[in-house]
């Protein structure tokens, strides 16, 4: 089927989510796969921003466009640049535009009177283009508005069929998209709407956090689904959030956070108290471009060092970065069990791209999902310490107020029992290699990297996180151009599993920053040579065909 | 009504002789007593300072957090397990100083947490500056060496 990249383009507040929202259920409705991400200016209204549907191809973005549905001819001639060779411009052209020109705004106050009917159709127009059924977008449309008054509901309906008349007219044949629809039914989610649920089947039971972007979506799931069964509080600043956590844990109570780059710069040093209080947290650190405030609503993989190093002092953590929602549901449950098994914190490191990009995914059943319980019997102990010094480093656990058991949590270097102690020749070492011991073996349960078409490979791209699906169809696309190129995907990012790499190989880093940060650690890890390294900091999320430019360089653009 | 022997800490007390919050301890073990808690029945909560080592010093549950995060501490636990008598003890530099943001915001989430500041006006552990509480241009104690 064709590969085809579909950009709705606007201002904000015009209505390109939801267009773009009715046109991706339409399609997944007709059994066709779809991918959307967003890409979109730190504003409420107006500036330029577009919502992106690719259909039949992999879940990764692309930025060229097949067809472009524009809202207003400002963002048309903004997003000219994108159009592919054979794109076709549609809506409220810029002038001497060329496409299929539907003024949506005049139309829907002549023959609707209001403005508000203009996104219904675009709706349609779009749909039609596509050769979607109408019936379908009509039963999407329906469901989605529910809440609206019949009389609304069918004006509604009635433009989008204006919106398919509209196209069907001046539509040259040549110009019609076929779409082979199935009868496959696909999940259609975003990595942040399923890390609540995974989190919730964990288990989670407590979750503390203060609004930033893009991680805010993870508190609101939260509290709009109290059938989830986690208790959500809105904190007066991260700090508070981690620190509210951290309580609960100690309580006994399943805990995260979620944040971004700053808000993580804000937490650090209770990241740093959960792990001298060997106390169980998840947090989300979901990656925008810095330094500061930087670019708010875009994406990149710029704070790995941060995640991996940010916190005084030296204890175990964990560090891990999903690629997927089916892949994130998984790696949230092991973050879980992780962080209840060592007693400390685990970073699921996302990014602004993974917050916004829906996936189509194989329906899969979020059935019998649980993991262990982190706390241990009362009844085992005749006498209890938090921190009795045992052969792996763990000591057992029970919560604050659990039974008749004490628990003594202290953030000073303490004894077994938990006070506060300076005893610098025996207990200080004791504790220092407790913890340390935990390092030592969770890195012995550290998953390997996925490695995808790497029998013969001479060259080895190497990434981590929200770029797996982007590699693959890069290493696709140089392997039909002769190239032997392969790539290893790192979910587990910290620690690093232990591994030799085959020498002969040229390794290539492929991350959304400017300064190689993984490529870093390989080579400080594991002495990997790095042959070259592919970053991408304009605030997009990597794409093959810029993996391939950055590996080929100007040969890229050369005939195959 | 529970004697005050019943809070009896193994741990070894690092105040100063007539350190007034010995008094407060006293206090504190006395209202834990008549309000029959049990030692396992209290969770102390406390930042960092002198005061904050309170919680080492009377039996019971303890989570001794960071400086200023006590009020935020306690509320985790206390919404994790509403049945503890969840209390903060800590000074008035961590309480009014690092953490004032979070005593402010507590009395609009008003739990159902104690909160006591042991204030004395300096940050004593660090040698005697001011705390948030000192009044106006008074001159540093001739006791403090920093």
């Amino acid at each position: 089927m064709k590969d085809l990249s579909i950009f709705i383009v606007g201002a904000a507040g015009e209505g390109i989510q939801t267009i773009g929202n009715v046109v991706a259920r339409a399609l997944l409705q007709s059994g066709i796969s779809v991918f959307t991400f967003k890409e979109y200016e730190s504003r409420i209204r107006g500036g330029n921003n577009s919502y992106r549907l690719r259909v039949s191809g992999s879940n990764a973005p692309r930025h060229d466009a097949d067809v472009i549905l524009a809202l207003n001819s400002t963002a048309a001639a903004h997003y000219q640049q994108t159009a592919s060779s054979n794109c076709l411009m549609l809506g409220e052209l810029s002038p001497g535009g060329e496409g299929i020109a539907i003024p949506f705004q005049t139309i829907a106050k002549e023959q609707f009177g209001s403005p508000l009917y203009a996104n219904s159709i675009a709706a349609g127009a779009l749909a039609a283009t596509l050769g979607l059924s109408q019936e379908i977008l009509e039963n999407v449309l329906r469901k989605r508005f529910a809440k609206l008054n019949e009389a609304v509901l069918q004006q509604n309906v009635a433009a989008i069929r204006m919106g398919y008349e509209k196209v069907s007219d001046p539509l040259d044949a040549s110009q019609a998209i076929s779409l082979e629809t199935t009868d496959r039914t696909h999940t259609f989610a975003s990595v942040h709407e399923i890390i609540p649920l995974a989190a919730a089947a964990a288990g989670c039971r407590f979750m503390a956090a203060y609004p930033m972007s893009p991680s805010t979506g993870i508190m609101t799931a939260f509290a709009k689904d109290p059938e989830l069964g986690v208790f959500v509080e809105q904190a007066e600043d991260e700090i508070a959030a981690i620190n509210m956590s951290l309580g609960a844990s100690a309580a006994g109570a399943r805990a995260m956070t979620a944040t971004s780059g700053g808000g993580f710069a804000l937490m650090t040093e209770a990241v740093s108290l959960a792990g001298m209080t060997e106390t169980p947290l998840v947090i989300v650190l979901a990656q925008r471009p810095g330094p500061a405030t930087g670019l708010p609503t875009r994406t990149a993989q710029e704070d790995l060092t941060f995640a991996i190093l940010g916190g005084h002092g030296e204890f175990p953590r964990a560090v891990l970065a999903p690629s997927n929602p089916q892949d994130a549901f998984h790696v949230t449950l092991r973050a879980f069990a992780l962080a209840d098994r060592y007693q400390m914190p685990v970073i699921l490191l996302t990014d602004q791209f993974l917050a916004d990009a829906h996936f189509s995914l194989p329906d899969f059943a979020i059935s019998e999902y649980a993991v262990p319980g982190g706390l241990a019997d009362p009844a085992s102990f005749k006498t209890y310490q938090r921190y009795a010094i045992t052969e792996n480093g763990v000591s057992p656990r029970l919560a604050l107020g659990q039974s008749e058991h004490l628990v003594v949590i202290d953030s000073d270097e303490h004894t077994e029992e938990g006070h506060i102690t300076e005893d610098l020749e025996t207990l200080r070492p004791a504790m220092v290699e407790k913890r340390l011991e935990k390092a030592r073996r969770l890195k012995q349960e550290m998953a390997m990297p996925d490695a995808y078409r790497t029998e013969g490979a001479e060259i080895v791209l190497i990434s981590w996180g929200s770029s797996r699906s982007a590699v693959r169809e890069a290493v696709d696309l140089l392997r039909t151009r002769g190239r032997e190129v392969g790539s290893l995907h790192f979910t587990d990012v910290w620690p690093l599993p232990q591994l030799t790499l085959p020498d002969r190989v040229a390794y290539w880093t492929v991350e959304g920053n400017a300064t190689g940060q993984f490529g870093e650690l390989l080579q400080a890890e594991w002495g990997t040579p790095i042959t070259g390294k592919i970053g991408r900091y304009d605030g997009m999320p990597l794409d093959a065909v810029s993996i391939v430019s950055g590996l080929l360089g100007d040969e890229s653009e050369a005939p195959t | 009504m529970i004697p005050m022997e019943r809070y009896r800490s193994t741990a070894e007390n690092q105040w100063c002789p007539g350190c007034p919050n010995f008094g407060i301890q006293t206090a504190l073990k006395r209202a834990l007593g008549s309000l029959d808690l049990e030692p396992h029945q209290i969770c102390l909560v406390s930042g960092i300072g002198q005061a904050a080592k309170t919680p080492h010093y009377i039996a019971a549950n303890v989570f001794n957090g960071l400086h200023g995060r006590s009020i935020p501490a306690a509320i985790g636990i206390h919404t994790a397990n509403p049945g503890l008598k969840t209390i903060v003890t800590s000074g008035d530099g961590c309480i009014y100083g690092e953490g004032g943001n979070h005593l402010l915001h507590a009395f609009r989430r008003n739990p159902n947490i104690t909160v006591i500041v042991h204030d004395n006006q300096i940050y004593a552990l660090t040698k005697g500056q001011g705390s948030p509480p000192r009044g106006e241009a008074k001159k540093r104690d001739s006791n403090s060496t920093a």
